[in-house]
């Protein structure tokens, strides 16, 4: 009974998590089975293309850092340098570039400051690796027969 | 007898207070610093106002000098502090942080700061004022 609880949560947490990070990829968006899909085969091939898309695009919605505009945002330096969807996975530990750990979380005081042009560039960075899982994922939905709004 | 002892305690919580008020920013105590005006400079030169919030700096920030510590004032985030220097009225302190560096330079008399954080592409720019609480 516990674990069929804990599957549930899990499985409602999925499309907030990454629906709240790759817009219309899967939280804002509408998936319709052009096909007649079932109920459970429209979520299986979701968390198939969920899959796919991660490893297509090299990002994982889940793992991505929460906006960084907001007081406790964290941002990778060498994504405010330019380096986009690669980058993403260093935004959540650091400078991923020089492999340190930077920024306020990790108790860095002069280290986890962040200029504003850093911030701008690592929002259009998260931006950018956002609408490309979301492309790969509604890929995926649409040749498996799904329309994707 | 009783005049007395009310003039000597009158004269006692006077010294006392101006020895509150007058209480050293030379680093020989442990300072608190409030961060009022933030600005931030890319390299090409171009500088904007902000926020302690929006460049994630601490509103408040504590100068150990003791201690060799910048610290926020839950303790949280640290810097150590790796020069001191007095000259002249002013305290100079300096650090350095994930390949940044930072100085402040804070008036003995008054407790007025400014501070500087440099790195290779830009820096930002902060005045405060000290108290040693």
């Amino acid at each position: 009974m516990r674990l069929t609880i804990q599957r549930l949560v899990g499985l409602a947490m999925v499309p907030v998590v990454v629906g709240t990070l790759s817009g219309l990829a899967l939280g804002q968006g509408y998936v319709y089975p052009a096909k007649g899909q079932s109920p459970q085969q429209q979520q299986k091939d979701q968390a198939d293309c969920q899959g796919w898309a991660m490893q297509q695009s090299g990002v994982n919605p889940g793992a991505m850092a929460p906006p960084p505009s907001g007081p406790t945002g964290q941002v990778a330096r060498t994504t405010a340098r330019g380096a986009a969807v690669g980058a993403v996975g260093g935004a959540i530990g650091g400078d991923a570039g020089k492999g340190a750990a930077i920024g306020a979380a990790t108790g860095a005081l002069v280290g986890g400051m962040r200029r504003a042009d850093q911030r701008r560039a690592a929002e259009q960075a998260q931006s950018q690796a956002s609408a490309e899982y979301g492309r790969a994922y509604t890929a995926c939905l649409e040749g498996r027969g799904y329309t994707v709004k | 007898m009783r005049a007395l002892l009310a003039t000597g305690t009158l004269v006692g919580l006077g010294l006392l207070a101006s020895t509150a008020l007058a209480a050293p920013l030379d680093g020989t105590v442990p300072m608190l610093c409030a961060l009022n005006s933030v600005v931030e400079c890319a390299r090409r030169g171009d500088c904007e106002r902000s926020t302690a919030e929006d460049a994630q700096v601490p509103p408040f920030v504590r100068i150990d000098v003791g201690k060799r510590l910048l610290s926020s004032v839950d303790g949280a985030r640290t810097t150590p502090i790796v020069s001191v220097q007095r000259a002249n009225g002013r305290l100079m302190v300096q650090g350095m942080q994930n390949e940044r560096v930072w100085g402040a330079v804070i008036n003995e008399q008054t407790g007025q700061m400014s501070a500087t954080v440099g790195e290779d592409d830009g820096a930002i720019v902060m005045s405060g004022a000290c108290i040693a609480p």
